[in-house]
C-alpha cells in the first residue's frame, strides 16, 4: 500500500519534531474519501482508518509524540463534522488501543485478550525499550488496515449469527430506517445457516418496514432486497406504528453509535418506536457491531455539543422564510437503556448493563 | 414378590447403579432415554446425570489431546440438551466442563497466572494484530462466524493426557459436590430473608426452598400453592414447619389474588435462570409472581448458581413446555378426549421484570449482576457454543 511505503520512507528522515507531512494531511478529507470509496464502511471505523493513514504519514518517533498526535488529528476530525459522536467513538477506540498496547509487554501487544495468545507459535522477543516496542505495534497498524476493514464488516455477519436465535418462526418483525446491520441479520434469517452440526433452517418471518421519509432511499433499499429473498415486508408510515404495534412480536433497531450508559444514539424516530414498544410490551432489540460502543453519555435528548436545530420557535409567519434555522441533514435521537430489552453485537448478545460495564471496563 | 422399594421406574439413582458396569456408548443412550421420557427430570437430577455421564466420558474414552476430548464432550452434550433442550442446566454443566477442560490444559503447560484469561478485552480485537491472536479472527470466514464450533485449544499435543484426565476427574467431581451443597449454603440466607410474622407465599417448593423455609426457626405463615390433583409430597415439610410454631396454609391458584394482599414475599423455585434474569419455572408459578408484581410484592427466585445459563435467546413461547393434561380431563370422558383440545404447561417464563431479587448459593444478587456471574463461570468460548438449537420453533 501506498500508504505504509511513504512511511517507511519519512521514517528515514531524522529531523525530530518537524510534522510537515502531518500538518499538510488533511484528516477531514481522509475521512470524507473513505466514506465515499466504501458505502458499506461504519463512521467509527472511517475514523480508525483515516487516524492510520495519519500514522503512515507522520514521521514522529516518540510515543507520548504520537499519542499527542492522535488526539489533536482525532479532535480537528470531530470538530469538521456537526455530529461526531459515532466517529469520536471510533477515534476514542483507537487512541484506547495505542495507551493499551504501551502498557502491554511487547511480545503480546497485538493480541489483548485472546486466551490463546499465550500458545502463539512463535512469540517475538520482549522489547525493553518502549520506543521499540511501540515501532511494532505502529507497524502493525500500518500491515493491517484493511483487515480492520474487513473485520468490521464481518462482525455484521456474526451479529446476524446471534441475533437469529431471537428471531423465531410465525413471528412479525418491525423495523426502520436503513441499518445495514439489520437489513444483513433479516436477510440472513431468512437463509439456513450451517453451524457445522447442525443446519438452522431459514426462518419464516414477516417484516413491517416503518419508513421515515428523510431515509426513503436507504429503506427501500433494504426492503427490496428482504423482498428479494422472499422476506414478506410491509411498509408503513411512520405515522401508523402506534396502529400498527399490537401486530407486532419484535423490534429490531440498528444504532449509529451505542452510549456508554446502553443507551444508542440513532436516526430520529428510534427513540419514539422505543416509548411505543415498550407501552405495549414489545421487545426492542438493538443490532450493532462492538466497535460502535464508546464514551459518550448523554442524559437526555438535549444532552449533545451541537444543535441539531430541530425545534424553531416562530411568532412571525412572514419571518420564518427568511432566517429559519436549518434543521441538521440526518436528526439524530438519544434512546435511553431502560427501553433496551438487548443488544445483539457481534460477540455476544448482551444488555445494556453489559454494555456499560464493557464500556467502563475497556474506555474508562 | 413385592416391588422393590420406589417401584421399578427408573431414577437417577438408579441410572447411577448401572453406570459402572455398562459400555459408555450404552450409558449414554439410556440417559439420552431417560431425558426424553422425563424420567429423570427436575434440574438437579438432570444436572447430576450430565456431571456423570460427562466424567465417564473422561474416565473410559479415549483420547490423546485435548481438543479430541473436548470434541468427545461435545457430541455427547448435543445428544443429551438434544434429548431435553427445555432443561438449561444440561447445557450449563457441560459448559463448566469444557471450561474446565481448557483451564487444566493451559495449567498443565505450566502458564498460569496470566490474567488474560480472567478479563478478555474483546473491544480491541478489531485492531488486535493476526500474526499473534487465534485464526477464528483473521479473516472471519472459516470456520463460518459463531457456527457453534468451539474454538480449539492451540497446540493441543503438549499436554499431558494423563494429568489432565485425573485433573478433570477432580474438577468434574467438584461441581457434583457443588451441586450437592446448594441446599446447605442457600440457607444460610434464610435469616435475611425470612422475618417473624412474615407472610410468605410459595408454589410448588423444591427441596432447596422447603429447606430455606424450615432452616430458619421464625414463625412465619406460608401459604403453599400447590397442584391439587397430584399428591401431596410436602408432608415432611408441614411437619418441620409446624415443629418451629409455623402455619403452613395450602391455597389454590384460583384464590391467588384474595391471599396476595396478605403475602409479603413470595418465593419462586428456578429451573433455569437467564443472564438477562428472566426464570423458567415451574408451570402456575408465572402467574403468581405477575399477580404479586400488580400488588407490588416481593418476589423473590432461589436456585444454585448451577441453574444460571448463558443462554438467553429464550422467551415465554420457547420457554413454555406443554406437558400431560391427564390431570385435567379425565380419559373416560370420551367426549372430551376426542373433542377438545388440553393443554398443561409444565414449565413456564417470568420475565426479569416480574423478579425483586435472586439467591444463589454465592448469596443475594439484583438483575443486573447476574451476567458477572455468568462470565466468571463460564468461558466465552463456550457460551457461544450452541446448545439449545433444537427446539427453536
Amino acid at each position: 500500500m501506498a500508504d505504509v511505503q511513504d512511511g517507511a520512507v519519512t521514517r528515514d528522515l531524522p529531523l525530530r519534531g518537524s510534522n510537515a507531512d502531518a500538518e499538510s494531511f488533511d484528516i477531514v478529507a481522509t475521512y470524507h474519501r473513505l466514506l465515499k470509496e466504501d458505502p458499506d464502511l461504519t463512521m467509527p471505523m472511517a475514523a480508525i482508518e483515516a487516524l492510520i493513514e495519519f500514522l503512515g504519514h507522520s514521521q514522529v518517533k516518540t510515543v507520548y509524540e504520537t499519542i499527542d498526535l492522535v488526539k489533536t488529528q482525532s479532535e480537528k476530525l470531530q470538530a469538521a463534522v456537526r455530529n461526531p459522536i459515532a466517529l469520536s467513538h471510533g477515534t476514542d477506540l483507537f487512541s484506547q488501543y495505542l495507551i493499551m498496547s504501551l502498557k502491554q509487554p511487547a511480545s503480546s501487544s497485538g493480541s489483548n485478550g485472546s486466551n490463546n495468545s499465550k500458545s502463539s507459535p512463535a512469540p517475538q522477543p520482549p522489547l525493553d525499550n518502549p520506543h521499540e516496542s511501540f515501532e511494532v505495534v505502529r507497524q502493525h497498524l500500518l500491515r493491517n488496515s484493511r483487515l480492520f476493514a474487513t473485520r468490521a464488516k464481518n462482525a455484521r455477519e456474526r451479529i446476524a449469527v446471534n441475533g437469529r436465535k431471537h428471531l423465531h418462526d410465525d413471528t412479525t418483525i418491525l423495523t426502520m430506517g436503513g441499518s445495514r446491520v439489520v437489513g444483513n441479520l433479516l436477510g440472513r434469517a431468512a437463509q439456513k445457516h450451517d453451524y457445522g452440526w447442525y443446519t438452522d433452517p431459514p426462518r419464516q418471518f414477516r417484516v413491517l418496514y416503518a419508513v421515515d421519509p428523510a431515509l426513503a432511499a436507504e429503506s427501500e433499499a433494504v426492503v427490496a432486497s428482504l423482498r428479494g429473498q422472499g422476506v414478506p415486508v410491509a411498509t408503513v408510515p411512520f405515522t401508523a406504528l402506534a396502529y400498527a404495534m399490537a401486530t407486532v412480536d419484535k423490534v429490531v433497531v440498528g444504532a449509529e453509535a451505542v452510549t456508554a450508559n446502553g443507551g444508542i444514539i440513532s436516526s430520529m424516530g428510534t427513540y419514539s418506536l422505543a416509548v411505543l414498544a415498550k407501552a405495549s410490551r414489545k421487545p426492542f432489540y438493538v443490532a450493532a457491531e462492538q466497535h460502535k460502543f464508546g464514551k459518550t453519555f448523554p442524559v437526555d435528548e438535549f444532552d449533545f455539543s451541537f444543535d441539531q436545530g430541530v425545534i424553531n420557535f416562530y411568532s412571525d409567519n412572514t419571518k420564518e422564510g427568511k432566517d429559519k434555522k436549518v434543521t441538521m441533514p440526518d436528526p439524530i435521537d438519544f434512546t435511553p437503556p431502560e427501553l433496551i430489552e438487548a443488544f445483539f453485537a457481534d460477540h455476544k448478545v448482551l444488555t445494556p448493563d453489559e454494555v456499560a460495564k464493557e464500556v467502563i471496563d475497556m474506555l474508562m | 414378590m413385592a416391588p422393590p422399594k420406589g417401584g421399578y421406574a427408573p431414577t437417577l439413582d438408579k441410572f447411577l447403579d448401572t453406570l459402572k458396569g455398562r459400555p459408555l456408548e450404552a450409558s449414554i443412550e439410556s440417559l439420552v432415554s431417560l431425558l426424553k421420557r422425563r424420567q429423570i427430570q427436575g434440574s438437579e437430577p438432570c444436572a447430576l446425570a450430565t456431571a456423570h455421564i460427562l466424567l465417564q466420558v473422561v474416565v473410559m474414552d479415549k483420547y490423546t489431546d485435548v481438543n479430541q476430548l473436548l470434541a468427545r464432550i461435545q457430541g455427547v452434550a448435543r445428544r443429551l440438551v438434544a434429548a431435553q433442550p427445555r432443561e438449561l442446566v444440561i447445557g450449563n454443566i457441560v459448559r463448566r466442563v469444557l471450561g474446565l477442560i481448557r483451564d487444566e490444559a493451559l495449567e498443565n503447560r505450566n502458564e498460569v497466572g496470566s490474567d488474560e484469561s480472567i478479563s478478555s478485552p474483546s473491544m480491541f480485537n478489531l485492531l488486535a494484530d493476526p500474526d499473534t491472536t487465534p485464526p477464528m479472527w483473521s479473516t472471519g470466514a472459516s470456520p463460518a462466524p459463531g457456527s457453534g464450533v468451539s474454538t480449539p485449544m492451540a497446540d493441543p499435543q503438549s499436554t499431558d493426557v494423563k494429568a489432565l484426565r485425573s485433573e478433570v476427574i477432580d474438577g468434574i467431581e467438584e461441581i457434583m459436590d457443588e451441586i450437592r451443597q446448594v441446599d446447605e449454603q442457600v440457607q444460610a440466607y434464610s435469616d435475611i430473608i425470612i422475618h417473624p410474622g412474615d407472610y410468605i407465599l410459595v408454589h410448588q417448593p423444591c427441596k432447596t426452598v422447603q429447606r430455606f423455609l424450615t432452616r430458619s426457626k421464625r414463625k412465619c405463615t406460608v401459604f403453599l400453592v400447590v397442584d391439587p390433583s397430584a399428591e401431596d409430597p410436602y408432608a415432611s415439610f408441614r411437619k418441620s414447619m409446624a415443629a418451629t410454631g409455623s402455619v403452613v396454609v395450602n391455597i389454590m391458584n384460583t384464590g391467588l389474588m384474595a391471599y396476595m394482599s396478605r403475602v409479603n414475599k413470595v418465593i419462586l423455585s428456578a429451573r433455569a435462570i437467564m443472564s438477562t434474569g428472566g426464570v423458567l419455572v415451574d408451570g402456575g408459578a408465572s402467574v403468581i409472581a405477575r399477580a404479586a408484581r400488580e400488588l407490588g410484592r416481593t418476589v423473590i427466585v432461589i436456585g444454585g448458581v448451577y441453574k444460571l445459563s448463558p443462554d438467553n435467546q429464550i422467551d415465554q413461547e420457547t420457554a413454555t413446555e406443554w406437558g400431560n393434561p391427564s390431570k385435567c380431563v379425565n380419559y373416560s370422558d370420551g367426549r372430551m378426549v376426542r373433542q377438545v383440545t388440553v393443554k398443561t404447561a409444565v414449565s413456564e417464563y417470568v420475565p426479569a421484570e416480574l423478579v425483586s431479587t435472586y439467591i444463589t448459593n454465592l448469596g443475594a444478587h439484583s438483575r443486573d449482576h447476574l451476567h458477572a456471574i455468568v462470565n466468571d463461570h463460564y468461558k466465552e468460548a463456550d457460551s457461544e457454543f450452541d446448545l439449545y438449537g433444537t427446539i427453536r420453533k
